[in-house]
């Protein structure tokens, strides 16, 4: 075995998907690309819709997929950077406002340090853990808009801020399981915040994109606006909705169900008089009408993507966004899903997988995007950690545009 | 360097609005008892009212539509002032976690404007809970038929609705003339109950009640849930308030306890009460029900109660069936909800027995705008299709 790697040029990745644990190591490449060194997977057990339900069963799943980590890459690994969903994730804004008071009303970068802390005092309930605060866009004298203020002039700085915030328990329960395998949490992130960063391109950011991350039990969103992240929220609904819909319209087992909608499924609808067949049960012959497995399908689709339109449409974000939808997630590999969501959205919509991510087998997988962008996000940060060490308390993550973390284009590198 | 910031106030997370001239009174009413009230809201098409009430906030419906003169009875206009007034109540829900409506049913402001205002607050991520009173007998038969609509669009439109009439309130009070008094005993009843909730749920008590499991009591059953009390004061307090909850004439047929497939149960009682009357009375209680039945206690004491052990229920009856008319069948006119989630008129009804929700059965419902998203959205849209053969 080899000493161990300390000096921050590897990190690790690991989402605890309600469908798939999945450990990444990967390193920088000096073009700023990504190199993924070892990769681990398992089906997660003890996990709905990204919270732990059961954490026996959720510790061993775990323990089993780090052991397979550890046949394929022979470091010992300290620490890692885990992403975390589930419908206990909201957001909340607020605006802060500070008197710019030096002589010539310049605004200079202490305004801003000072605004920014004011607009990211929110109280939250108890029971409330914040794991991002993301700015955007700054307005000067309450009309211009503007997104560096530093070196402008007025007599009143504002800052909108977003936070995204989870529950207490279901973070402490997920930090207790990494505990439980000796690693050290360097920081959490809301997952369909990492998997854009994985996805997203600087341009389509630019022009306002809208992410899906399309999971198995829930799923993820977040729209970039206007140079800034507009809204971001999850759904407690993803792909083991889709299969037990089917389970549930056939009377199958929920094994069967997945399978056919891997082999047949569709979020289009068709009318057609074919039929599937089933494996003999009880010597009995079992077919599924495929217009029919269609029409659950794309139910079920339209329906989530519907709710993801009227929470973007309500807050008039979808008229911003020039470069469309991104799919990603599992979920995204379902036939026709970009078809339907083009359909419904009104806007050009494709399939992402992450992007500038080499190694073998790492093309064309959009349900690493999570992982993907957790590495990327911690080669970003981990690059200069002496600075900041100590500063990432696991459960608090200040992403973007905070004086200490990391301005929200570095990101997408 | 001088700051300040727009900060809402998280600690305020009940809400409390009256909707209607005789809810806003009822509330009122309740503001003189009542030491530590969360966020109260008044809500009325009739500005009299509004300029009458204690209420923290005041919200007037529909200016343009009627004036502030009150919806003459209508619950159409009742409904159309409410949808005037969508974007000011929005900003009233934002950051509620939880919205308790109260409606004097048999008007046209509160029997028009509640099952609006519960979807809108609905679609601002807010728990919604209506407790609601239909009209005194002698009101007569239209308003109650009118009453009766209402809590059935309210049953649709919100996470769970507690009715009650208002005769039965008086009865169950033993106070019945002069009119005013009867008015007060109602109020009185309704008062006692929405306070006992919110005090737990507030955390006030010394068991408290967690909104969560208050939600998987109250929420997806075929009927409102009904509410009831017991009070007693003396000796042997606790076995009489039992005894008085018990045959509560408030709490009839399915909702009884003995009968009820859950209940919440408070006390609510003097600083003096005792831990062997805590307990006697939960153990009794417990045996009073079904067994399969859950219950869900609350305890809070304060000497502002003296000598007094009072009993407050909410029961709850079977559990929704999934070819019950949902809210997508109802006739409510709601511009919020996306023409998608309506099934068309020529989709036929499949006909499906127990809510099928497969390997969610047993996790947190996910509740997005009422409809619980785990049950196949082809079983809430009746999506027909050829089955497997
Ligand atoms: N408990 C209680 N119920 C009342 C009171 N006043 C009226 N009601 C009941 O409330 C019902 C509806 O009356 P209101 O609330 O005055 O009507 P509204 O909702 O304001 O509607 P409009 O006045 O028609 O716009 C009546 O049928 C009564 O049963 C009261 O003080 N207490
Ligand atoms: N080819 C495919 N067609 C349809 N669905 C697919 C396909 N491949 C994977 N899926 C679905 O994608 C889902 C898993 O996606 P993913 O791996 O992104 O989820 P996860 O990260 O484990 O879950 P979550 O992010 O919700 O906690 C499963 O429901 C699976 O059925
Ligand atoms: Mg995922
Ligand atoms: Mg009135």
């Amino acid at each position: 075995m080899r000493a161990r790697n300390d000096n921050g040029d590897t990190v690790v990745g690991l989402e605890i998907g309600t469908t798939k644990v999945v450990f990444m190591v990967a390193e920088q490449r000096d073009d700023a690309d990504i190199t993924v060194r070892a990769l681990a997977t398992h089906p997660t057990t003890g996990l709905r819709k990204g919270q732990v339900v059961d954490y026996e069963s959720a510790r061993t799943c775990l323990r089993e997929t780090l052991h397979e980590l550890e046949q394929n890459y022979s470091i010992p690994i300290h620490r890692l950077f885990l992403s975390l969903s589930g419908p206990h994730i909201q957001t909340s804004r607020n605006r802060g406002h500070v008197a710019v008071l030096n002589d010539d009303h310049e605004i200079t970068e202490e305004e801003v340090r000072h605004v920014k802390q004011v607009a990211a005092a929110i109280t939250l309930p108890e029971d409330r853990v914040v794991l991002h605060t993301i700015f955007g866009r700054y307005r000067i004298d309450d009309e211009q808009s503007v997104l560096r203020p530093e070196g402008m002039e007025g007599a009143r700085l504002s800052a909108d801020m977003l936070a995204v915030h989870g529950s207490q328990t279901h973070l402490r329960n997920l930090a207790k399981l990494v505990r439980d395998l000796d690693l050290e949490c360097r920081a959490t992130v809301f997952s369909g915040y990492a998997s854009a960063a994985a996805v997203v391109r600087p341009e389509q950011k630019r022009s306002g994109v809208v992410v899906i991350d399309l999971g198995g039990g829930t799923t993820d969103y977040i729209a970039y606006a206007s140079e800034t992240i507009a809204a971001v929220g999850v759904l407690g609904v993803g792909g083991e909705h889709v299969t037990n819909d089917i389970a549930q319209a056939f009377g199958l087992t929920t094994r069967e169900a997945e399978h056919i909608k891997l082999d047949h499924g569709s979020a289009w609808p068709e009318r057609t008089t074919k039929a599937i067949e089933l494996p003999r049960q009880y010597n009995r012959k079992r077919t599924v009408p495929l217009a029919s497995l269609r029409t659950v399908i794309h139910a079920r689709m339209e329906e989530t993507f519907g709710l993801i339109r009227e929470r973007l449409e309500s807050e008039g974000i979808l008229a911003h966004v020039g470069a469309g939808i991104l799919l990603t997630g599992g979920g995204a590999l379902l036939r026709d899903a970009d078809v339907l969501a083009e359909k419904i959205f009104g806007k050009p919509c494709t399939v992402a997988s992450p992007w500038r991510l080499h190694g073998e087998g790492m093309a064309d997988r959009p349900e690493l995007a999570t992982v993907a962008g957790l590495v990327r996000f911690g080669l970003r940060n981990e690059s200069d950690a002496g600075r900041r060490s100590g500063l990432f308390d696991w459960l608090r993550v200040v992403w973007a545009g905070d004086d200490e973390g990391v301005e929200q284009d570095d990101i997408f590198g | 360097m001088i700051f300040s910031a727009d900060r809402r106030d998280y600690a305020r997370q009940i809400k409390v609005a009256a909707i209607g001239g005789g809810a806003c009174r009822a509330l009122d009413r309740m503001l003189l008892r009542w030491p530590r009230p969360p966020c109260t809201v008044a809500v009325d098409t009739d500005d009299r009212s509004l300029d009458a009430s204690r209420a923290a906030a005041h919200l007037p419906l529909g200016g343009r539509l009627t004036k502030g003169f009150g919806s003459g009875g209508d619950p159409r206009v009742g409904k159309l002032a409410a949808e005037e007034s969508v974007a000011e109540w929005r900003s009233i829900c934002a950051d509620t976690d939880w919205m308790i409506l109260l409606a004097a049913l048999g008007g046209g402001t509160g029997t028009g404007a509640a099952s609006t205002l519960a979807r809108v607050a609905m679609s601002c991520g807010t728990r919604v809970t209506a407790l609601a009173t239909l009209p005194f007998d002698f009101e007569g038969n239209e308003r109650m038929q009118r009453a009766q609509r209402g809590v059935r669009e309210l049953h649709a439109a919100c996470d769970a609705v507690i009715a009650t009439s208002n005769s039965g309130l008086v009865t169950a009070a033993g106070v019945s003339e002069p009119a005013t008094a009867a008015f007060a005993a109602a109020d009185g009843a309704v008062g006692f109950m929405l306070t006992a909730l919110c005090r737990m749920i507030q955390g006030q008590g010394l068991l408290t009640l967690d909104m969560p499991s208050l939600q998987r009591l109250l929420g997806g059953r075929a009927q409102p849930a009904a509410f009831g009390f017991g009070r007693a004061e003396g000796s042997g307090r606790a076995a009489t308030a039992l005894a008085d909850l018990l045959a509560c004439p408030l709490l009839a047929d399915d909702h009884r306890l003995s009968h009820a497939n859950g209940a919440w149960v408070g006390i609510l009682a003097g600083d003096t009460v005792s831990f062997l009357e805590i307990e006697t009375t939960l153990v009794e209680l417990r045996a009073a029900m079904k067994p399969e039945a859950t219950l869900l206690t609350g305890v809070y004491a304060d000497e502002s109660f003296g000598d007094e052990f009072n009993l407050a229920a909410v029961t709850t009856g079977a559990r929704r069936k999934a070819e019950e008319p949902g809210l997508s069948q109802l006739d409510v006119s709601m511009p919020l909800s996306s023409a998608a989630r309506r099934p068309s008129a020529t989709e036929e009804q499949l006909k499906f027995d127990p809510p099928k929700k497969g390997r969610f059965n047993d996790v947190d419902p996910t509740i997005v705008g009422g409809e619980d998203l785990d049950i196949p959205t082809f079983i809430r849209r009746k999506i027909r299709f050829e089955a497997a053969r």
